[in-house]
């Protein structure tokens, strides 16, 4: 057979099965997820499971362990472009423009199948009980509708899910029970941290992560790369489309990636019956559905749904009470870092936390601020560290300092990071950029975005402390990294810390005037609309947000699933 | 001049950036330069790896090719530090490739096995 009739064979194949799915993808699912992030994955298995057909649309695509860098020389010089935390210093073409110019934050996301479990540094953390109330404790933001009671079940069956590695019983916490892997180890710089804590007298416990100590279901044990944030290549660190995707798919999920959704569609009813998308050959499709359930994180799940304008919802879905955007919650990111005399060996993972510390989590009036913050210590990077400083002296940068310079931190440096609990302001808020949009046309996000005088007297006395712990722990030096100021850095690649953890703009609530949703994730305004991604925090809490992020989406699904005769479907 | 002629490496900038290098990154008691570790035979992989720094790179290479490399790589710091900076990273990542001069601590904990 000669090559061209094989290739207009393969041709008419390819049309057929074209049409094929052209046609399955009008079939109506019984539920559509929009995100294949951790709580979009979460829904997938547990649908699947109870015997839903469930389509998944991912703008992004799968991510093969082979694509990271960080078991290859050149990882240092890969990950402050092409793996950077910042979608804008990336530039992919699954990632969307996000206009940060008038935030004091940027924003750490990734858009993949997976979604930005791809890159986190898998801090797995629950909320202290008190972080359910402080409207109630502290007279600021709000109540949730939830406690951490309600919550305590569903986190405890998603560290199995997962595989969370850590040490049960930290006294900041009440009846913490051991996760099912072993902690992971605390090494020489963890226990130099230590030692300062010890001296002082404060609180640290060993850290919880979604990182595999042994091998667990797909995980594979850590080699402590400490590369986590920037992908990990031995599948030691849990991301979803490791210990989620594969029993979705087993189960019968139909995952579309490549798909980038433009539109919620809503029938006459006002109920969701799909979506609109448009496919990496252009196409624009149509999937139809009972229910929707919106996974796209705080940032991008408030764009869908404020892109989602129809005559019955003029101001975008889902958003009568006029909130869909706002509250939203970045965590504002200080570190101290301290340099000292000997080898910490502190290169080495995870990355990922060893130890961590709430001994300033609540409130303390006498501060002068409310609420608090989680510290952790990090390891200290490679050798290349940070991309040159443009324009710093050149006596500083180059020459003999360039040697100092490293022998000065390399493996001889960590850092204390404090996680600021960020509570929540209507007037922060994610926006529709009218000047840029993404590479299929739809309209990218603003961001809007001010640091509050709580966070920053917070920031101010948490860096003091931490400063102390580096001092007590034997530092020869210190280097205080406060809050952000300097926006036009913000998409330079000039910091691989980018923080913006993603909370808030779609917040849970029993008042449909002040809520979006209510507490199993289910819009007010549309029955058979859900949000389960962290777009429904009432406030932030000091903790790095996957872990409450999966225990709220596991909750809400297993409510959908019992309530399923009960709720309104589109038809 | 086209564009993929400003960001072709010819023999003449590997040699100014091998100069570069050498002022930014120089020898030290336990460390090599950058020149010595293999700056010029590098360079095009690292930069195939990094397209998005070549125009700032070449054009730091060019403002320094008729110059004292140490003056020229002072004054391009001053005058356009997004090209030195382009430069510096570059070498830096000549410098701590593992294979260029056998220092494998800084290749990350491979045999530290829990």
């Amino acid at each position: 057979m000669s090559n061209v009739v094989r290739r207009a064979q393969g041709a008419e194949r390819f049309a057929r099965e074209e049409i094929m799915v052209f046609k399955k993808s009008n079939r109506r699912a019984d539920v559509l997820i929009v995100g294949a992030g951790p709580s979009g994955l979460i829904a997938a298995k547990h649908l699947t499971a109870e015997g839903f057909s469930v389509v998944c649309l991912e703008q992004g695509e799968r991510v093969d362990a082979g694509e990271f860098w960080s078991d290859r020389p050149e990882f240092e010089l890969m990950i402050q472009k092409r793996w950077h935390p910042n979608p804008n210093v990336r530039d992919l073409e699954s990632d969307y423009p996000i206009d940060t110019r008038e935030s004091d934050v940027p924003i750490l996301m990734y858009n993949a199948v997976g979604g930005t479990s791809i890159i986190y540094g898998a801090h797995w953390q629950r909320f202290m009980p008190s972080d359910f109330r402080v409207r109630s404790l502290d007279g600021v933001a709000d109540d949730w509708p939830i406690s951490y009671e309600d919550l305590e079940p569903f986190y405890d069956e998603m560290e199995a899910e997962v595989g969370v590695s850590g040490l049960g019983g930290d006294t900041a916490f009440p009846n913490l029970k051991n996760p099912p892997l072993p902690a992971m180890p605390i090494n020489k710089m963890g226990q130099k941290a230590i030692e300062g804590m010890d001296k002082l007298g404060w609180h640290w416990w060993p850290a919880p992560n979604a990182i595999a100590t042994t091998k667990y279901g797909n995980l594979n044990p850590c080699v402590l790369r400490g590369t986590c944030r920037n992908g990990c290549p031995e599948g030691a660190k849990a991301s979803f489309d490791l210990t989620h995707l594969p029993v979705a798919l087993q189960n019968g999920l139909k995952l579309v990636s490549g798909a980038r959704v433009s539109q919620i569609l809503v029938n006459d009813e006002g109920l969701a019956e799909g979506a609109i998308y448009t496919d990496r050959s252009g196409r624009e499709r149509r999937q139809l559905a009972e229910v929707v359930i919106v996974c796209c994180n705080a940032v991008g799940t408030s764009r869908l749904l404020q892109n989602s304008v129809s005559k019955y919802f003029p101001d975008g879905l889902a958003n009568s009470s006029g909130l869909v955007g706002r509250n939203l919650m970045l965590h504002p990111y200080s570190t101290v870092v301290g340099q000292f005399d000997e080898d910490l060996e502190s290169w080495m993972g995870p990355a990922g936390q060893t130890v961590q510390s709430m001994q300033f989590y609540e409130t303390d009036e006498s501060r002068g601020f409310v609420r608090g913050a989680k510290w952790h210590v990090l390891p200290g990077g490679g050798p290349l560290g940070a991309p040159p400083k443009p324009g710093a002296p050149f006596d500083e940068q180059w020459g003999q300092a360039f040697h100092a310079n490293r022998d000065a931190a390399f493996g001889k440096s960590f850092e204390w990071g404090v996680m600021a609990e960020d509570l929540p302001e209507e007037s922060n808020r994610v926006v529709l950029d009218n000047k840029q949009t993404d590479s299929d046309g739809i309209p990218a996000a603003k961001i809007l975005y001010n640091y509050s005088e709580n966070t920053k007297r917070l920031s101010e006395f948490h860096l003091a402390r931490a400063k102390e712990a580096m001092e007590a722990a034997g530092a020869t030096s210190t280097i205080v990294r406060p809050l952000l100021t300097d926006r036009s850095q913000h998409n330079s690649g000039a910091s691989l810390m980018a923080t913006g953890h993603l909370m808030g703009t779609c917040r849970m609530g029993n008042d449909p005037k002040r809520s979006v949703v209510n507490q199993y994730g289910q819009a007010h305004d549309v029955p058979n609309l859900y949000v389960f991604d962290g777009s429904v925090f009432v406030t932030s809490s000091g903790f790095n947000p996957t872990g409450t992020i999966a225990a709220i989406a596991l909750r809400s699904v297993k409510n959908l699933i019992a309530e399923r005769r009960n709720n309104k479907v589109a038809t | 001049m086209s564009s993929s002629k400003n960001e072709e490496l010819t023999a003449e900038r590997r040699e100014t950036f091998r100069k570069i290098s050498e002022v930014l990154i120089p020898a030290t008691s336990t460390m090599p330069s950058a020149a010595e570790v293999g700056a010029q035979s590098t360079v095009g992989h690292l930069l195939d790896l990094r397209p998005d720094l070549k125009k700032a790179f070449f054009r730091g290479l060019d403002a320094c090719a008729s110059e004292d490399a140490e003056a020229a790589a002072r004054r391009v710091n001053d005058d356009d530090p997004q090209a030195l900076a382009a430069i510096g990273l570059i070498a830096s990542a000549v410098l701590f490739r593992p294979q260029s001069h056998g220092i494998d601590r800084i290749s990350g904990p491979d045999s530290a096995h829990l």
